[in-house]
This record gives structure tokens, sequence and C-alpha cells, in this order.
């Protein structure tokens, strides 16, 4: 079970603060599973953290990893 | 800090372990640019003057607002409506008189930051909008200043330093390599309409302004290519590593001519504006209001204004120097044309129009 936090506005979308999803090996595999749960979040920008580092491209995702899923804030 | 004073104002940070006289020292010589005056720009700019940064230099067109208030906390009730740089100045030159400070009411856009950057060794963005963002990062790269970036939004900040040098000389990376590309005109929510807890960014400008005093004195270590999140509502705080991206995956001018003419507005999706485009919490009594709709048109304005009609303002309008002029309409359109012919007549003069008209009045203003 991966546990992915959720940051910002993407809340709004995901309708909590943290996602609990089976079976998610690698970051292709978690936007295709959260954007058919949400497929609001197809439109939205962030930026994934694996393991506390955002990753680029696909990148594996470990069975202890822990997942957050980054917006832009512009307010100030 | 042989003078006494000097050494009692700073004695708590001068008996720190790993600060002390060389740190305090190095504050002193240090000149920080703050960018934007509003609830982040407040505590960086009362945290960096107490602390001794001996010279600070703030720029934010804005006046303050009843709005403001319950987060821009250097601000009080009795100075709604004058330019927020003009209270910074009162503020902070009474809290530390030893301070340079030095203030524009201009916005900071790629002529500014390719003037000012220059003359200050480290930039503070405190700015509320995308565009300003990416126009702030891009000139620090131009400039090659160190960048303390800091946002909110509802309950929950980031916080991160940019084109800092490592200490083997390896440049920094910056907003783009966290954020490629800007998100899509109303994907994210800004502090007006989404709204923003008022402590929120007293937290999160008091973490930038930490941050900016360890990459001046060199304590500890900054959040250097990576991104801090604090969810106040739950106390989940993130650092997580920011990855270095290649330049192909983004659009950002190459030298100091491409910046010039680099449209950050439309960079971030949003249509062509005018610069000359304001809301009502720009207006103050001390301009004069003008009312350009045809006569008879309703309803009358029910504050002190003059009126004339835009087929006749070429030949009606005169201006005494350092005069200010708010231009309304219906929709803001004939105020939008009213303002560019008069800053084409008078380019002294601050002419600006009511973004979306007589309309868009709500009660949401500080008269």
């Amino acid at each position: 079970m991966t546990e992915i936090l959720v940051f910002g506005q993407l809340q709004d979308i995901t309708g909590t603060h943290t996602l609990k999803l089976e079976g998610v090996t690698d970051t292709a595999t978690l936007r295709e599973r959260l954007f058919l749960l949400h497929p609001a979040l197809r439109d939205a920008r962030f930026a994934i953290a694996v393991d506390k580092h955002i990753v680029t491209g696909d990148a594996p995702i470990g069975p202890e990893a822990g997942v957050a899923l980054l917006p832009p804030f512009s307010g100030g | 800090m042989e003078d006494p004073r000097t050494y009692e104002r700073y004695r708590r940070q001068l008996a720190l372990k790993g600060f002390g006289r060389e740190g305090q020292e190095k504050l002193r010589h240090a000149r920080a640019l703050v960018v934007g005056a509003g609830g982040l720009g407040c505590p960086v700019l009362q945290y960096l003057a107490a602390a001794g940064v001996g010279q600070i230099g703030v720029s934010d067109p804005d006046r303050v607002g009843l709005s403001n208030l319950h987060r821009q906390v250097l601000y009080s009730d009795a100075d709604l409506g004058r330019p927020k740089v003009d209270v910074v100045q009162e503020r902070l030159t009474a809290l530390n008189p030893d301070l340079r400070l030095e203030t524009w009411t201009t916005a900071c856009d790629a002529t500014f930051a390719l003037e000012v950057f220059p003359h200050h060794d480290i930039v503070i963005d405190t700015s509320d909008n995308f565009p300003t963002r990416y126009l702030v990062n891009d000139g620090c790269l131009l400039t090659g200043r160190p960048l303390v970036h800091a946002a909110v939004s509802e309950y929950e900040g980031q916080v991160a330093v940019f084109n800092l040098a490592g200490p083997d000389g390896t440049p920094g990376l910056h907003y783009r390599h966290l954020f490629p590309s800007p998100p899509a005109p109303g994907e994210v929510r800004d502090c007006a309409t989404a709204g923003v807890l008022g402590v929120l960014p007293g937290i999160i400008g008091a973490m930038q302004a930490l941050e900016a005093i360890k990459v001046i004195t060199g304590i500890g270590e900054p959040l250097r290519d990576r991104l801090l999140t604090y969810d106040t509502l739950r106390h989940r705080q993130l650092v997580v590593d920011i990855p270095a991206r290649d330049a192909a995956e983004w659009d950002m001018p190459a030298d100091a001519d491409a910046y010039l003419r680099f449209d950050y507005g439309a960079f971030c999706g949003q249509p062509p504006a005018s610069d000359a485009e304001v809301d009502m919490t720009v207006y103050h009594p001390g301009m004069r209001l003008i009312d350009v709709r045809e006569p008879g048109e309703m309803p009358t304005l029910a504050m002190p204004h003059e009126r004339m009609p835009l087929s006749q303002l070429k030949e009606r309008l005169r201006l005494t120097e350092g005069e200010e002029v708010f231009f309304v309409c219906a929709t803001g359109r004939r105020s939008l044309e009213a303002a560019n012919i008069c800053r084409e007549r008078f380019p002294q003069a601050r002419a600006c129009s009511l973004r979306g008209g007589l309309g868009a009045l709500t009660t949401d203003t500080h008269h």
C-alpha cells in the first residue's frame, strides 16, 4: 500500500490530504491510477516526490516508498 | 560593533554559537532586495531589519487596503490608502535607525530586475503571482543573484533557495527545475479568491527571512536545491530534493535583450494586459476620479468625481504636475482608452483605469 500525501489545492480534487493506493510500482502507473480516480488531476500541474526526491519521467516507486504530490503556489 | 548600543542591540545574536561577531558583520554588510511588501514581505522586512541586515531594498506598487490587515502586520488601520513602501520606510527606520532602506513604488519588471538586482547580494521573492515569480527567477539567473523563494496557498506554504552556488562552486538549481512551466491561468487560485489564513504568511515569511539570514551568514544548511512544503493544519512538513532538469524543458530568455522582450503575462497564459488596468484598492482620495461615460449614463457615482465623456477627453483633459487620475466607465473598456490617451499626452502622469468597470465595484474597498 503506497501512501500519497496531497498538498495545496490538489486536495480540492482528491477530497483528501492522504491517498492510499495498492500496486503502484512506478510513477507512470501512479499517474494512470490517479487520473482514473480523479480525472481533474489530468489538467493540474504538480511535481511528484518519491522518498523526498522530486522525480522526472517514469521513476520506480518501492513498496515502502512515501509519495507526495506538490503543486506550485503563487500567493504572497 | 564597538558602539555600546550596537553591541546591546544584537547581543543575543552575538552570543549565539556559530554566529557571533562574524555573522553580525556579514549581516551588516549585506544588501537584500525584497520583491513585494505583502503577507510574506512584512515579516521578511521586519526580521531582516531587526536582525541587522545593513541595506534593504523593497519594491511594491500597492497601497494598504483593509483586506490586507489580517495578515500584513506591518500596517495598521490608520495606514489605509497609503503606499505600502511609505509605511515600510516609517516602521523599519523606527525599528532600526542604522538600516539603509531604499524603496520603489514600481512593480518589479525586467528593466527593474536588470538595474536593481546587481546592487544587491540576495533577492527575496515575496510576490503574489506566477508571472512575477518566473520574472524574478530569470532576473536572478541573468544577474547571478541567489534567490529565496516562498509562496503560500490557503493553509500551506513553500520555501526554497535558488541559484545559490555550492561550496565547490557548482551552480544552484532554480524555479524552473522545480516547475519548468507555469500552471494554466485559474488553475491555481490566488489568495484573493481561495483565501489565506492570516498567520500563514507570518510563519512562511519568517522561514524565508531565516533562509536569507542563513545564506548571508553561511550558518546551517539553507534550502539550496530543495523545496520545503509546510501544511499548517496538520503540521505536515516535507523537504524534497529538486531534480536537475534539462534546459530543453523550458522556454527562458537567454540574455538581457531577450529578457526585456519576454512577455511573462503571456508566458503564464494571461490575456494581454495593460498595466493601466487596476482594481479599486489602488484608488485613493488624492486621485482625480474621472467618469468617462456619456452624459446620462447611470448609475451616478456616489463619491466625489468629475464627468468627462471619452468623446471630449482630448479637448478637455488638463493635468497639473504630479496629479494622479483614476478613470472609470461602465465596463473598463472606455476608461482604459482614456488612461492610454492620458499617458500619451502627459507621460509623467499616473493614469489608471478601473478593470471591469463600475460593475466590478464591490464593498471590498477601503472607501
